[in-house]
């Protein structure tokens, strides 16, 4: 299988964190430990984890917008950071992003044809107006919204529909992969529906990949082939979405999917663990140790001095658990 | 048969804008009684939240309640606000789904907890803040980790929310209002939160009235709910009786849609199964439509359905609580999933 759209090789990410006197040393907090993901064309991953695993940091630096302090990032086979500027602007045609907030991604001070033409207009520069109203109009019916919303603002559509262009906006320049970062969760449930059939439609019409960003172990499950959880900036485990979740193998993954409320199941009858909740914390060093053994009800004395590495369960699945 | 404790019959809430009117919640009738615990469903302009803040006394300017809220055998609507204080914090309380925007940021976390005991129970500082300390060591965040001292900012999400719930719980509510009280946090921290909820209304027989658009939070923590569309109640009835029937369509197709009813939905042979979405969208509270709501998006419609709104009819009775649902041509029993 040659056709990896996306692939990104042990990318690392730090902040410096701010320094408690001039004469200390410069600190960083490690956000991304070594993250690898590939992700064929056609096809659909998705990253889940809480707040601060790190799975909108690698969206940003999948996108170009933060530089690893090492790794790689590979789209279509280039290392976009690697590229000049030029080459940057040719290749970023390739890959769009949607975002969160359909409320403030959009300019609300530009009509729709504004908003939707600019990628064009920054990237592809020479294309004439008529052309660029041509592919509005394109775009526009590929969402499903009427042509005459060109020329309306922002603020005339609802929270399903903006999110629509935003997705207009990010196919304009017909890419093949679309980071999607947690797109849906600003919006209701049955909207939600809507906008996520319309992803998985414009998928198989156009061949798009999507990196899709999200909390939401649902919706990840309806739109993703395969999945990959994170965890304080590591991948704790990866493989076949409907797998991963059927049958959890690392205990992270395990805890995250037994705290889903799910309907039907009556009463909450959970068992309680008798240890007062903790937040892991990030580490700024690659101390020895598996991030998740302060929580993990397995650990064992192996899990504190070593670091485990991720180990296939089956040849498309991974876990990074001594123990998986 | 004593009076319960929380009863709404006929409850509007009227928004008057300029020259118009017009009803954002439209004809509740709800009862609530110590101890029980209510859910109410719906997506956002359903009229869920309003009807929180018509309990709590707390709706916007332009805003009006209409009809009958009974708290305790008083009625509640247009009570003055000074009146209304002696109920809001004290017997009545909120927990609200922004832990960062409602805690107050300049005051420690004991000064906030420590507030309601002061302010309604005329405490000194000493012993409101000895109780704080008691609040806080029962909410999961002992000392001294958590002294009283320590100020919002200094906490994590989850760990505020956890203050929030040892304010509302601080003077011993009888009614405890949670509007979204885990839709900002992590799927870990909200089952934390959920079962710290579900111990105290165990332990005090606080009522709790739980908002949310979550359907598995209101399967995991209800006994009844009230599933609202539109301004209006569109179901009711014990909470297993609701999910194994949805007699509404609306409430069938919010189940549906969830990504919870895909993983149950038959999977096609061929591609991604897609997820059965409402088409349409809500109505705007300014032109909703003289007949049923739903009937524009609904895939059940007939022709009634769009000369008048279908009453809220009883279609079930189960162990003393009606089933209720504002459907002409209610659906049968769902196959059981």
């Amino acid at each position: 299988m040659s056709d990896v759209i996306l692939r990104t090789t042990d990318l690392v990410r730090e902040y410096p964190l701010p320094r408690p006197s001039i004469f200390s040393k410069q600190a960083s907090l490690r956000v991304l430990h070594g993250v690898s993901i590939e992700l064929a064309a056609g096809k659909s991953l998705g990253i889940v984890g809480e707040s601060g695993s790190g799975k909108s940091t690698l969206a940003r630096a999948v996108m170009g917008l933060e530089r690893p302090q090492s790794g790689e990032v590979a789209i279509a086979g280039k290392d976009i950071y690697a590229l000049d500027r030029a080459g940057l602007r040719e290749a970023r045609r390739g890959f769009q992003a949607i975002f969160q907030d359909p409320y403030g991604s959009l300019d609300p001070r530009h009509t729709v044809r504004t908003i939707i033409s600019e990628p064009i207009v920054s990237l592809e520069r020479g294309t004439s107006a008529a052309e660029r109203n041509r592919r509005v109009a394109e775009v526009l019916e590929a969402v499903g919204l009427p042509l005459a919303s060109a020329d309306k603002y922002p603020h005339e559509f609802s929270g399903g529909q903006r999110q629509r262009i935003a997705i207009a906006r990010a196919l304009i320049t017909r890419p093949a992969l679309i980071v999607a970062d947690e797109p849906v969760s600003a919006l209701d449930v049955s909207i939600q529906a809507q906008v996520l059939n319309l992803m998985m439609d414009l998928q198989e019409r156009l061949g798009l990949s999507y990196l899709f960003i999200s909390h939401d172990l649902g919706v990840v499950r309806a739109i993703t082939d395969r999945v990959a959880v994170m965890h304080l900036g590591r991948i704790v485990e990866e493989g076949p979405t409907s797998e991963v979740f059927d049958n959890p193998r690392h205990p992270y993954t395990q805890a995250l999917v037994a705290a889903v409320p799910k309907p039907f199941s009556g009463r909450r009858k959970r068992v309680r663990s008798n240890t007062p909740p903790q937040t892991p914390v990030h580490t700024a060093t690659t101390a020895a140790g598996c991030a998740y053994a302060a929580v993990c009800p397995r650990r064992q004395d192996l899990c504190l001095a070593q670091t485990p590495e991720a180990k296939p369960v089956t040849p498309t699945w991974s876990a990074r658990c001594h123990f998986a | 048969m004593t009076a319960p404790l929380l009863r709404m019959a006929g409850m509007s809430v009227e928004l008057s804008a300029g020259t118009s009117q017009v009803d954002i919640v439209c004809d509740v009738d709800l009862e609530l009684d110590r101890g029980e615990r209510l859910g109410i469903v719906g997506e956002s302009g359903s009229g869920k939240s309003m009807t929180a803040l018509a309990v709590m006394g707390l709706l916007p300017q332009r805003m009006r309640v209409r009809g009958e809220l009974l708290f305790d055998g008083r009625n509640l609507a247009g009570l003055p606000e000074a009146e209304y204080c002696s109920y809001r914090g004290r017997r009545i309380a909120m927990i609200f789904q922004e832990p960062m925007t409602a805690l107050n940021p300049v005051k420690s976390i004991g000064a906030q907890i420590a507030e309601g005991r002061r302010l309604h129970l005329g405490e000194t500082r000493a012993d409101a803040e000895k109780r704080a300390r008691a609040l806080l060591d029962r909410v999961g965040l002992p000392a001294p980790r958590f002294n009283l001292d320590l100020y919002p900012h200094q906490l994590s999400g989850g760990q505020r929310q956890r203050v929030m719930i040892a304010m509302a719980i601080a003077c011993q509510p009888d009614l405890l209002i949670a509007d979204e009280p885990t839709t900002a946090l992590d799927v870990t921290v909200q089952a934390q939160i959920l079962d710290l909820l579900d111990d105290l209304i165990e332990d005090t027989g606080t009522a709790l009235m739980l908002i949310t658009h979550d359907l598995g939070v209101v399967s995991e923590m209800t006994e009844r709910i009230a599933v609202m569309y539109a301004g209006r109640i569109i179901e009711t009835g014990r909470t297993d009786d609701v999910f194994a029937r949805m007699a509404h369509p609306y409430a069938r197709g919010l189940f549906a849609a969830s990504p919870h009813g895909a993983a149950l939905a038959p999977r096609q042979v061929e591609g991604r199964p897609r997820l059965n979405a409402i088409p349409g969208i809500v109505p705007d509270p300014f032109a909703r439509p003289a007949h049923c709501s739903f009937a524009e998006r609904c895939a059940f419609v007939q022709p009634d359905c769009q000369r008048a709104i279908p009453p809220l009819d009883l279609i079930d009775t189960d162990r003393n609580v009606e089933h209720r649902a504002a459907c002409f041509h209610p659906r049968e029993r769902m196959v059981a999933p």
